[in-house]
């Protein structure tokens, strides 16, 4: 199969010439810096209009030489050769910050632009009382090609009339989309009685991609991925006296879902030619119901495939859905009153969704005798939420304070669809020979299924405070949470005769202890112990009882020395018979920050973590699994006889140093490595199945050296080097280790 | 060991530092520091007259002072409490008397969004300018600089800097005092610098991730796994999820406006809401399945094989205690051994349909 890849071959002539490019450029820039005449004491940026303006560019490119899985350094790094602005900066103050028209302070900044998966821009600009504006632009381009993942894992060797069915070597759900963020926010008048605020986000995703889906056989679609949201917030606040703040708020939300898949991996043919495939996930020779091999031929080109298998010549789906969720919020926050400090608010949206002409179309032989299928409707939702929260703080004297802190959430997400299916039957996927006759058609079936999903929570927080000293502070809270998890599915399935509808209710007891302590100005321990039990569990993972441990920290003898730790233990259980679900997440980490003097500076870090989950499950096998936890599961599980544990443990460290270098003034040099390790395992449900990432050790050392010609004119240099590598064996796929050294040269130009 | 420096100026500009050891008991180090606390009182005063003489002529010239840091002892001359662009009341003395003496520190705040106070001709001296934060100046400088008589961000404790900042910011942070963060001590000042911050907007100390790595080691290792929300590559931030100020949710998590986790603000198509929604997303929340900061497992699940990871509630080992667990009795059986397939190839649109309750499209 062939997939999306920025680069599917490394290409040395590009290499030389981005080498080439990249080196005239930063030779020109070095003539222009040596030929503006600026001398080492000229000052950066000028005067202009009464604004000091401060200027900033670092201009070059990007070598990127790598060898291993492509696709995995594309998913992980991703840097590519390239001419870069790597980095852009705009620094404008009025001068006094007095007298002008638009702005007194605007600072923009731009990075990574040209080639690098993620750009970031920035603008910020403000005057005086009058206005306060910002904005964000973020471009991500987000490549996943991780072999192992929704891998049916084919081993070689299957093989029909000839005809070797092809292991899957890339991921069946394979992205290449680039998500575009756009944020802004303009606050007017943000110092008066009276402030109104103004903002828009977008978040565009979009780009192809793959997914699959099951239709007697398993299918390869494209994915045109498309999605959008636009969200507009209007809001006033208002401080009617002292310490007072109301606020209303207004946001509304727009989704955009026009997301399409189309039949891709067509890589055989009928015996009429039509291009077919049999799917991607032949881990054993596919039977037909004509009792011959599936692959009728393999000396055609492509092969012929036998039509009376699930095969797929045709698919098509489209469902553009919109989405409107306004909401109206009211806030308020006060502390005029002595000693109480209260904030508050109140919620509603009223939100709907509406996927107005849905359509999907198959064509070939699926495993329900079904040569085509047409399927056409409509589908709704609707989702009201209420919410509404407050808390209270109340200084009770100068060592005791109370806080209480109520929140209530409710939504309701009532739907409906309605969606008609017209089938075309055959025990072929040929269409018949001979003059056209009218298809035998089975009776429509139309589906229509009103559904409901609701949750309502109500949550108190009460927690004492006691400080007896500016050095020493406890806190006791307690907290009672009640959640109704409503859900109706009125749909006789397999599993459910009659369909789903219930009202399950839980209640939670917790309580957290914490303490902190400043034994000096420059030393700060802070811990806690939480505690809770539900007497009930929505699902096996949930957990009944739960414990937290934690213990933080910080510690800067001197200013330029910071030295820092944390212990957080999280500790989970649902342990109900034949259940048995543990869970923990240990950590242990240390770090250390050192800049002595403008010369040298030293950053070290260790981490340890530990991620461990175990759940009794059931499952069918054949041939049944050996090993420990392997066993008869219980009669509840029906058709699913085998027992087993769920075991994941995945032990990580990570270790980083990093040192800096300012010998003279003029040369920034630093140096550092990095590695994250895990040495996981798991059960394996299936023989084929390998660790993969779970046992991988990821390393990045790195180099810089910054080297100042002029004032305002440095070279840089940078060197990461990126090595994945996996402990296990590759499984039936393509290995995944790379490594990548990137190059990156700049000017660095200040005006 | 008690250290104290001063900071003596000449006329010039120059400045001259002295370090003096105290010790509380080291008669040892009498002598030789009575000698030397000697001299320099003698030079001290010296130089007291010389520049109170001189002073009218560097400021005549235009020439920039470095602000002194007088010994209350021995006061130094300092601007008369002066009128200035700041509204004037009862024991404040307005922004520009204080850069008389600090003109480092009023330099870095006229720089910072916290010079618009002076503009805000309507509120109170005690909300403008350098008074804003330390209080009024006029004892402070009767005092010739006398420490006590001013607030100063560095020797308070974390709750009288709390309570200073949330004079004006308790309307953007109504949550902070029952934050994790405020009953741990962290105080304002531990971000924020009003005078020496790294990030303009926020009034940072240190941009994020580092500032926040800095406390919380353990969220470090986490965004180095090989699979993680893109933190440390600049294209996020910490607070693109958690407000640090505190908020009505557990662990200082923001959500959307419709109370959706705010996880669906940049993965929108897993929102809904859904015909056929798969239900614990929506009651117990997306890191039921995904580990947010950083995993070792692709798609940053919480286990490394989704099959595990679907079958640990899809089970129906306590149909019990579990009547919802859904597990397959009498429909297609999944043999996981022979052909093997990861769940969501069939069930692709696990978030949620519009479509089929299985989730198959």
């Amino acid at each position: 199969m062939t997939y999306f890849r920025p680069h599917s071959v490394p290409n040395r002539f590009l290499d030389q010439k981005v080498c080439r490019t990249i080196g005239l450029a930063l030779v020109s820039l070095l003539v222009g810096a040596s030929a503006s005449g600026q001398t080492a004491d000229a000052p950066k940026g000028q005067v202009k209009d009464g604004y000091a303006i401060r200027q900033s560019i670092d201009l070059g490119g990007r070598i990127a030489d790598t060898s291993g899985s492509g696709a995995m350094y594309d998913t992980l790094v991703n840097l590519q050769s390239g001419p870069r602005i790597l980095n852009q900066t705009l620094d404008i103050h009025a001068i006094n910050n007095a007298g002008h028209l638009f702005f007194d302070t605007l600072t923009a900044t731009n990075s990574g632009y040209g080639g690098d998966p993620d750009d970031v821009t920035t603008l910020r600009m403000s005057k005086g009382k009058l206005y306060k504006f910002q904005g964000l632009f973020r471009r991500d381009r987000e490549y996943f090609d991780y072999d192992l993942l929704d891998n049916p894992l084919v081993p070689a060797g299957v093989v029909s009339n000839g005809y070797t069915f092809p292991q899957v070597l890339n991921s069946p759900h394979l992205f290449n989309t680039v998500r575009r963020m756009t944020d802004v926010s303009l606050t007017i008048l943000p110092i008066s009685k009276v402030s109104f605020r103004a903002g828009y986000s977008q978040n565009i995703s979009q780009g192809p991609s793959f997914s699959s889906q099951h239709n007697g056989a398993e299918a390869l679609y494209l994915q045109n991925w498309r999605n959008s949201t636009d969200s507009w917030l209007g809001a006033v606040d208002w401080k009617p006296i002292k310490r007072t703040t109301l606020t209303y708020e207004e946001s509304v939300t727009h989704y955009k879902g026009n997301t399409n898949w189309q039949l891709t991996g067509l890589n055989l043919q009928l015996p009429n030619g039509t291009p077919a495939t049999l799917g991607f996930d032949n881990v054993t020779v596919p039977t037909c119901t004509d009792g011959n091999p599936p692959i009728v031929s393999s000396a055609t080109t492509p092969p012929t495939a036998n039509p009376t298998c699930s095969v797929y010549t045709g698919y098509s789906r489209s469902a553009p859905t919109r989405t409107l969720l306004p909401t109206e919020e009211f806030r308020f926050q006060s502390s005029t009153i002595k000693n109480i400090a209260m904030n508050g608010r109140v919620r509603y949206t009223g939100g709907t969704m509406n996927l107005p002409s849905y359509f999907e179309n198959f064509q070939g032989l699926d495993n329900m005798g079904k040569q085509a299928f047409t399927t056409t409707g409509f589908a709704n939702a609707k989702r009201i939420n209420v919410s509404a929260d407050f808390g209270i703080v109340w200084q009770i004297s100068r060592q005791f304070s109370l806080s209480e802190q109520y929140d209530f959430w409710n939504f309701r997400e009532p739907a409906n669809s309605n969606l008609s299916e017209v089938d075309q039957l055959s025990t072929t996927a040929l269409p018949p020979i001979g003059l056209p006759v009218p298809p035998s058609v089975a009776a429509g079936t139309i589906t229509i299924a009103p559904t409901f999903t609701g949750l309502k929570t109500e949550t108190n927080n009460t927690t004492l405070a006691w400080e007896p000293s500016s050095k020493v502070s406890f806190t006791l809270g307690y907290r009672y949470q009640a959640r109704v998890i409503r859900w109706v599915m009125p749909l006789a399935t397999d599993f459910l005769a009659n369909g789903a509808a219930y009202a399950f209710t839980i209640h939670n007891n917790g309580g957290i202890f914490g303490v902190a302590i400043q034994p000096s100005r420059q030393w700060r321990i802070s811990g806690s112990v939480e505690a809770s039990y539900a007497d009930r569990a929505y699902t096996q993972i949930s957990p009944r009882a739960l414990q937290h441990y934690r213990i933080q920290t910080r510690y800067k003898p001197k200013e330029w020395a910071t030295i820092s730790g944390t212990f957080n233990d999280l500790e989970r259980r649902d342990n109900v018979f034949n259940m048995n679900h543990l869970d923990h997440s240990r950590s242990y980490s240390l770090a250390a920050a050192l800049m002595p003097n403008e010369h040298y500076g030293l950053d070290l870090s260790y981490g340890y973590s530990d991620i461990f989950s175990q759940t009794t499950l059931c499952y069918a096998a054949t041939p049944a699994p050996v090993g420990p936890g392997a066993g008869a599961a219980p009669a509840d599980c029906g058709t699913n006889t085998n027992l087993g544990n769920g075991y994941y443990d995945a032990p990580s460290q990570y270790g980083s140093i990093g040192a800096t270098f300012a010998p003279v003034k003029k040369l920034l040099a630093s140096l550092g490595y990095r590695i994250s390790a895990v040495s996981g395992t798991t059960e394996f449900l299936n023989p084929r199945q390998v660790a993969g990432s779970l046992r991988s050790k990821y390393q990045s050392p790195y180099a810089n050296i910054a080297w100042t010609l002029h004032s305002g004119w440095a070279l840089k240099g940078n060197w990461n080097h990126y090595k994945y590598g996996e402990d296990g064996p590759v499984g039936p796929t393509l290995p995944r280790n790379f490594r990548g050294d990137v190059y990156t040269l700049a000017m660095h130009y200040e005006f | 060991m008690a250290s104290k420096k001063y900071h003596l100026e000449a006329a010039a500009g120059k400045a001259m530092e002295r370090t003096y050891k105290q010790s509380s008991n080291g008669m040892s180090h009498e002598l030789e520091n009575q000698f030397i606390w000697m001299k320099a009182k003698l030079l001290f005063f010296a130089l007291f007259f010389l520049f109170y003489l001189c002073a009218p002529l560097p400021l005549a010239l235009g020439q920039t002072q470095q602000p002194a840091e007088p010994k209350s002892a021995t006061s130094q001359s300092v601007p008369a409490a002066n009128p200035s662009s700041t509204t004037g009341g009862a024991g404040f003395v307005g922004a520009d008397t204080c850069k008389g003496c600090h003109e480092d520190k009023y330099k870095s705040w006229a720089n910072t969004p916290h010079w618009k106070t002076a503009l805000d001709t309507k509120g109170e001296a005690s909300h403008q300018g350098c008074e804003g934060c330390h209080g009024p100046g006029a004892d402070h400088v009767a005092g010739g600089g006398d420490k006590t008589k001013i607030f100063i961000f560095q020797t308070a404790s974390s709750k009288e800097i709390d309570a200073r900042c949330l004079t004006c910011h308790a309307a953007a942070h109504p949550n902070f005092e029952r934050s994790p963060h405020a009953h741990a001590k962290v105080s304002c000042t531990a971000c924020h610098s009003a005078h020496a911050s790294k990030s303009e907007a926020s009034l940072l100390k240190v941009s994020q991730p580092q500032l926040c790595y800095s406390c919380h080691t353990d969220v470090k290792p986490a965004f180095a796994q090989p699979f993680h929300h893109k933190v440390d590559e600049g294209l996020m931030t910490c607070s693109d999820c958690h407000d640090s100020h505190g908020t009505f949710q557990g662990r200082m998590l923001k959500t959307t406006a419709d109370q959706n986790a705010i996880c669906t603000k940049c993965h929108a198509e897993t929102a809904g809401p859904f015909v056929f929604e798969h239900p614990v997303i929506k009651a117990e929340g997306c890191t039921t399945c995904h580990s947010p900061h950083g995993s070792p497992n692709a798609r940053l699940l919480n286990v490394s094989n989704a099959n595990t990871l679907c079958l640990q509630c899809h089970s129906s080992t306590n149909l019990a205690a579990f009547p919802n667990a859904a597990s397959e009795q009498g429909g297609p059986v999944h043999n996981q051994a022979a052909q093997y397939v990861p769940c969501t190839n069939c069930h692709s649109q696990i978030h949620g349909s519009n479509a089929t309750y299985n989730f198959f499209r």
